[in-house]
């Protein structure tokens, strides 16, 4: 990690000039990215989720919810693809279905904990002194929490539901944002540039808009693109532990936790849903790595 | 140069170090009594409803809030938790009328042998895999390696775990499913907990050696005439090993949090299940207990490592 912290260093006063014309700086970027087949056989993959995910109840075979009790543990067949669940539901189209749950919460709680993470990490940074010393404290008792322990206390206390999915995982997720974006800042504040718009009179706020935020862009991207797989791995083991989104809404960790039951009369209805999460969290984990060496390519293997 | 003036100033930034690393230390922790305690005060349904059944008269219900202490001021609460839980006293469990302190304490026995196990696992797992990756860089075996990490990065632990329990329990009879009767038991947890780690120790090591294995030390060594088997054991797995030392910190705490998990599947008594347990039936005591001492052993790992890196890099002394 120090040793990461250091190339970063590097590769800041290196790109220090390029970094004032920013489109060639992702226009290189996405040429390397481009080369990268891994990379954009993942881009691929995550768009097809996608898709299915919003067209859900176009492309399903099925309808996910409708309950068929004299068809349960049915085999795959031309009807269903994979077969039946426990209800007799088609396993196929809860699939589909699922991956609206994975994703919504990829997007939506990784959004809230960039948000926080990134106010956090530049006002800490930016600012320095006595209010660093407090929001590095603040990141320091979050961190502290076992990631999972406090999601399951959090979903506890607001209920079942993906709304509160998103704020359960978005809380906790933060403070590894918020520590790299405050050490990113840290290095840039004293800047040339930074002093200059500011004997050109600019404030604070606009300091910390227009010139850090903006230079953190691309470690922002690529900690957001890292960090989704884990909370897809997250709302799935929530939903697993019945703590997560509130049946009958399919989700594969929700899949998984009720195969469980059935390993016995269905063995592979609990596979499925694990190689559904396998892919996705897969792809977002390529597409990452591939993103922090095309807009970082010194930062490998940080 | 040297001299002795100038060892005293660095014992003294080190000592200085130790010191402001252990205060900053005791304000995280006080911070996380803090979030412990008022995250369980907003939980909702009243303990003491959940306790009796529901004809208690209010006279038993208005006793028992009084002998917990429910009826009292938030701050008193706070001081008064905080108090017992320096005393070790975090009072008794709802249900298994016994002591929180004595069921975390044979949980955590339970979990920290399980997680030890999987870190070892995990280590040499890793260590093994990422060598020989390396060392067989671009070959078949090497690719093989790397689809087996990324799996075991990709997959969720859970479902490792009920793969596992499928093929080795139900379908093939060799390994139980459940418990820690005996030392067979320990093995389908142990793989399943550490594979996860093992994945991302073995990428990180075989970076390193590929590394190393290019370094001019190594290509002196070789020019040498010293064996490749004793190139590779002497100077490029010893410069491996140090992504173990940096991923442990991060991996312990991963470690422990997965088991909660595992422990829930595999039906073993650890920490992690007398949690979600207690979570499932508001035994608030316990929900307490675990979190608090969970997230205060995690300060004090986090401590250890700080401290440690001040000892390794000199750097971090001064920052």
């Amino acid at each position: 990690m120090l040793k990461g912290m250091w190339n970063r260093k590097k590769l800041y006063e290196e790109a220090g000039i390029s970094s004032a014309d920013s489109s060639s700086l992702m226009k290189d970027a996405w040429k390397r990215f481009r080369k990268n087949k891994a990379a954009m056989l993942s881009l691929a993959v995550i768009c097809l989720l996608a898709i299915a995910a919003i067209l859900a109840p176009v492309i399903a075979p099925c309808d996910p919810y409708k309950q068929d009790v004299l068809n349960k543990f049915a085999s795959p067949s031309m009807e269903h693809l994979l077969g039946t669940d426990n209800y007799g539901r088609d396993i196929f189209s809860r699939l589909i279905y699922g991956a609206r749950v994975s994703l919504s919460v990829g997007v939506v709680a990784e959004a809230i904990a960039v948000t926080i993470g990134v106010i956090v990490g530049t006002a800490a940074g930016y600012f320095g002194g006595k209010v660093d010393t407090v929001l590095s404290r603040v990141i320091e008792i979050f961190a502290s929490f076992p990631f999972i322990l406090f999601a399951i206390a959090v979903m506890f206390i607001l209920g079942q539901g993906i709304t509160n999915v998103f704020i359960a995982i978005g809380v906790i997720g933060w403070t590894g944002h918020a520590r790299l974006i405050r050490s990113n800042v840290l290095q840039l504040r004293n800047r040339e540039y930074v002093e200059a718009a500011r004997a050109a009179g600019a404030g604070n706020l606009q300091i910390m808009l227009r010139h850090m935020i903006p230079n953190c862009l691309s470690t922002i991207i690529v900690i957001t693109t890292l960090d989704i797989p884990s909370d897809i791995m997250l709302e799935a083991t929530l939903s697993f532990l019945g703590l997560g989104v509130a049946p009958p809404t399919a989700s594969w960790g929700e899949m998984i936790s009720t195969a469980r039951t059935f390993l016995r009369q269905q063995p592979m209805f609990s596979i499925y849903p694990g190689i559904a999460i396998m892919i996705t969290v897969l792809a977002f984990n390529t597409l990452g790595d591939a993103l922090r060496d095309a807009l970082d390519p010194k930062m490998k293997n940080r | 140069m040297g001299g002795p003036s100038q060892f005293f100033r660095k014992d003294l930034t080190m000592l200085k170090y130790i010191v402001k690393r252990c205060g900053q230390a005791f304000i995280v922790l006080i911070g996380v009594t803090l979030v412990t305690f008022l995250l369980l005060n907003v939980i909702p349904g009243d303990p003491v409803a959940v306790m009796l059944d529901k004809n208690a008269s209010p006279q038993a219900v208005e006793n028992l809030r009084h002998e917990w202490g429910l009826d009292q001021p938030l701050p008193v609460q706070y001081v008064n938790f905080v108090l017992d839980a320096l005393r070790g006293d975090l009072g008794n469990s709802y249900f298994e009328k016994m002591p929180v302190l004595d069921m975390l304490v044979s949980g955590l026995k339970t979990t920290l042998k399980l997680g030890g196990l999987a870190f070892v696992f995990s280590a040499v797992a890793g260590l093994f895999c990422g060598t020989i990756a390396a060392v067989f860089h671009g070959k078949w075996i090497d690719h093989f390696m790397m689809i087996l990490a990324m799996l075991g990065i990709s997959l969720p632990v859970f479902w490792i775990a009920i793969v596992f329990q499928i093929i080795f329990g139900l379908q093939l009879g060799l390994l139980p499913i459940s418990g820690l009767k005996s030392w067979t038991g320990y093995i389908l947890p142990t793989i399943a907990l550490g594979s996860t780690y093992a994945g991302s120790m073995a990428r990180l090591v075989r970076t390193n050696v590929l590394e190393a294995i290019s370094q001019d030390y190594v290509k002196t060594a070789r020019s040498k005439g010293v064996r490749e088997w004793a190139v590779i054991l002497k100077h490029v797995m010893r410069n491996a090993a140090i992504p173990i030392v940096t991923l442990s910190g991060t991996q312990i705490k991963s470690i422990l949090t997965g088991s909660m998990i595992i422990e829930t599947i595999f039906s073993i008594s650890g920490i992690g299940k007398i949690a979600i347990n207690a979570i499932m039936v508001r035994d608030i005591p316990v929900i307490q207990g675990t979190v608090l001492y969970t997230a205060a052993l995690f300060v004090l790992i986090n401590l250890c490592i700080d401290l440690l890196y001040g000892v390794i890099d000199p750097r971090v002394r001064v920052e």
